[in-house]
């Protein structure tokens, strides 16, 4: 049995739930028969990926859900075999290009260029052109979207790309002028609750309003995350009460206690602690922009506005720094360290204010 | 064939230069590859033209312990029947030759030196036959050194002392442990190998042949500084004596350097104190004193500063020692540098300073001058910045390296949001946790 989320994803853009006026537009873009490359790019949860399949079936047809996986190998000029996983239909091929790491220039080039070089047989049948779908482009490397915006010129006649971001601030001004950008926000509260009630009627479940927007609240307008947690609380406790506890992911737990042991105490010893924190959520896969993020939030609560600004400040600095540098770990911490002693000297200038 | 040439020039020596060997059968050399032509030529100890040598051990200036060690190594290569290679690393100038020859000639132990010499047979294009690699060369010597035995002394225990590894097997360090291996075989055979490269003597002798082999190692520190004054005064007992102190300081441990240049002070006459004082101001005479990376740690982490507040150590140097191996030196500072630190506003400063070491580090990889520049600005940062050091033993720690635990599984999931949501909520869902138990407990919990 599969999960909520994949088993209750809108299949067309008819389906979807909100952003409606959106797919509208974007039928109509599919329906003229050709499209420009795209650029989808939306804070995680707001339903991307979703839309991007629903496209592809509306330009290819069901053919696109019959999905196979594949691994590809590439090899780099120092003879270096990497493998990336690939999912694919007749129609398109998905690829996360940054599995391959350092190399993902090589991927994205290759790629590309065997599958654009060959041309559809009979056209008369269907498009005359194929869709590479590429995920996570804000987290390639600067040399691959060089490399991306020179191909993505080549091969316009035979294939269209599809790029998929979290956010475009990562992604260079060439490619993102090479595309249309298609922007999906995060659904409103309201619309997370509905989406909630609408897959637990399916399910056959009554969901208590009251709990489907504490969900909602607490998912952070993720619609995933929300629907995954709504399952969460079923398996833990059904009947639903409207009380029960919602589960949040450990991650983001543990980065609010990091963020606690920061405001209780400014010594380079707790600094300690929280390098070994720090550690900790790297080696469990946390990228690095959302440490940054939670960590403001959590910290930003606590501080008045003047101080906030420059909290912002300092992480925007430490974050260009740390996608220049090599060691993440020295840029996080320097941007706790620097938030210790500003703070420190906050709550000193507070306590002066007082006498 | 070429077995039959005679090869041990000792015989063709002219008597009266032949030592007497129980006083001192150290001299008692042989010179490998001699050409056949010219036997006469050669024969001579680059040490002879020191005044004086030490004689008895009591003349050492080693350390006891080190002296000691030695000798139990050496009462293993007199009893019969046994194999054994020793393994010498130091620096130059430590007395690691001289600490052997003169062990061994009061245990009356046979040496027999092997001496490189590059021209002794050029290539010859017409008599090809005769042209023999080094690598064979140095195998021939050694099986002839342990097969024959001087006629003098023929029943007296032998020591194989090889100074300088051939090349050869530098460049290929499989053929010598092979020839190692061989001769580890071989019963009474003792090998002494002196090398001054460290680097050099880890690609010689990587851990799984130290262990393979019957080694022993043992590893020479430089001579202290009381230890070079001694012997020099010893050595000049009359001359000089005012700047013993400048040499001995300038030498770095170096006790042939320091002989050499107090000689050639001595030969001068000359004797200005422009000389003294380069010699106190450390390094500018001699060659570039090597600080090593805990050393540069120490120096940087433990900032120590003159009464006026100027830095002991410049930040600069330090700094620019270490531009071979740039990560490493950061990824040390970082790892340690919050022990040494009171106070967090100096932590604040010094980790920005890092930070922008690391950016410029990677900014412009491949050039040395953004190397140095980097780990200069590191390295002054943390010396600068640190107000209170506190000083205190600390072990220092590695690095630590990040083995992301997601990378496995990634490319089951479409991207790494899905994955981190996926993974965190889906471990409550039974159904799930029942379908992807290893992914889950391969992934662990976050506490």
């Amino acid at each position: 049995m599969s999960l909520w989320v994949d088993k209750h994803r809108p299949t067309s853009l008819q389906k979807l739930d909100f952003h409606l006026t959106q797919a509208q537009h974007l039928k109509n873009l599919v329906n003229q028969g050709d499209f420009p490359h795209l650029l989808f790019y939306g804070p995680s949860g707001a339903g991307k990926k979703t839309r991007i399949m629903a496209l592809l079936k509306e330009l290819y047809g069901p053919g696109v859900e019959r999905l196979r996986m594949e691994q590809m190998t590439f090899t780099t000029p120092s003879n270096k075999k990497v493998d990336v996983m690939t999912v694919a239909s007749n129609y398109h091929i998905e690829i996360n290009p940054s599995d391959a790491g350092i190399h993902d220039r090589i991927v994205v080039m290759e790629l590309i260029k065997n599958s654009a070089q060959t041309h559809q047989l009979d056209t008369s049948g269907q498009r005359e052109f194929k869709v590479i779908l590429l995920t996570e482009v804000d987290r390639l490397s600067k040399d691959a979207q060089h490399a991306l915006r020179r191909t993505m010129e080549k091969y316009v006649a035979t294939c269209r790309i599809i790029l998929c971001a979290n956010s475009v601030s990562q992604v260079i001004p060439a490619i993102k002028s090479r595309c249309l950008s298609i922007r999906v926000p995060a659904p409103s509260l309201q619309q997370v609750v509905a989406v909630l009630q609408n897959v637990c009627k399916k399910e056959g479940l009554t969901l208590p309003a009251e709990l489907a927007e504490r969900i909602a609240q607490k998912s952070d307008r993720n619609l995933r995350r929300a629907i995954l947690m709504c399952e969460a609380c079923k398996a833990q406790q059904y009947p639903f009460t409207p009380g029960q506890t919602v589960t949040e992911p450990d991650w983001q737990v543990y980065l609010r206690e990091t963020a606690k042991i920061i405001l209780s105490e400014q010594t380079p010893k707790k600094l300690m602690d929280v390098r070994g924190r720090l550690y900790e959520l790297l080696i469990h896969g946390i990228p690095t922009d959302v440490i940054f993020k939670s960590l403001i939030t959590e910290l930003g609560k606590s501080v008045d506005m003047e101080l906030k600004v420059r909290i912002a400040e300092m992480a925007a600095k430490f974050e260009h720094q740390m996608h220049n540098g090599s060691k993440v770990i020295f840029h996080l911490e320097a941007f706790i360290a620097n938030f210790m002693s500003l703070y420190l000297h906050y709550i000193e200038d507070g306590v002066n204010a007082m006498f | 064939m070429n077995w039959i040439q005679p090869k041990f020039t000792d015989f063709l020596v002219p008597p009266s230069k032949k030592p007497k060997l129980e006083n001192n059968p150290s001299i008692d050399k042989k010179e490998p590859i001699s050409s056949v032509t010219e036997p006469h030529k050669a024969v001579k100890c680059e040490e002879s033209r020191l005044p004086s040598k030490p004689r008895t051990r009591n003349d050492l200036v080693v350390n006891k312990k080190k002296i000691e060690e030695i000798e139990s190594w050496l009462n293993g290569v007199k009893r019969k029947g046994r194999t054994s290679i020793l393994l010498l690393t130091g620096p130059p100038g430590s007395g690691k030759l001289t600490t052997l020859k003169v062990l061994c000639s009061e245990m009356k132990i046979n040496v027999i030196e092997w001496l490189p010499q590059i021209n002794s047979r050029t290539f010859d294009p017409e008599n090809v036959g005769f042209y023999q690699s080094m690598a064979s060369q140095f195998d021939e010597f050694i099986s002839r050194a342990t097969r024959y035995s001087n006629i003098l002394n023929a029943m007296s225990s032998r020591l194989i002392v090889v100074k300088d590894v051939p090349n050869c097997f530098v460049r290929d360090p499989s053929s010598f442990h092979e020839l190692l291996a061989n001769y580890s075989q071989v019963p009474d055979v003792h090998l002494a190998l002196i090398l001054t490269d460290v680097p050099l003597a880890r690609s010689l002798f990587p851990e799984h042949i130290k262990t393979s082999l019957p080694l022993t190692t043992a590893s020479f520190n430089p001579v202290t500084l009381k230890g070079v004054k001694d012997a020099l005064k010893k050595q000049f007992p009359s001359k000089c004596a005012p700047y013993i102190d400048g040499v001995a300081a300038s030498c770095n441990g170096d006790l042939r350097q320091a002989i050499a240049s107090f000689e050639f002070l001595a030969k001068n006459g000359v004797v200005s104190t422009a000389k003294k004082k380069s010699g106190e101001s450390k390094g500018k005479s001699g060659k570039e004193d090597f600080i090593d990376i805990f050393h540069g740690l120490g120096r940087v982490l433990y900032s120590k500063r003159e009464a006026d507040g100027k830095l002991v150590h410049d930040p600069v140097e330090i700094g620019e020692s270490f531009t071979s191996s740039p990560e490493l030196f950061t990824g040390m500072l970082h790892e340690n540098y919050l022990n040494t630190f009171s106070c967090v506003h100096d932590v604040a400063a010094a980790s920005e300073t890092l930070s922008m070491a690391d950016t410029l580090l990677n900014d412009f990889k491949d050039s040395l001058a953004s190397r140095s520049l980097s780990l200069v600005i590191a390295s002054s940062g943390f010396m600068l910045r640190n107000s209170a050091p506190i000083k205190k033993f600390q072990q220092m720690n590695k690095p630590r390296k990040i083995d992301n635990l997601l990378v496995e599984f990634r490319s089951q999931f479409s991207d790494t949001n899905v994955l981190l949501d996926t993974v965190a909520l889906g471990r409550l869902i039974p159904s799930f946790a029942r379908e992807n138990s290893y992914l889950l407990s391969q992934l662990g919990k976050l506490k």
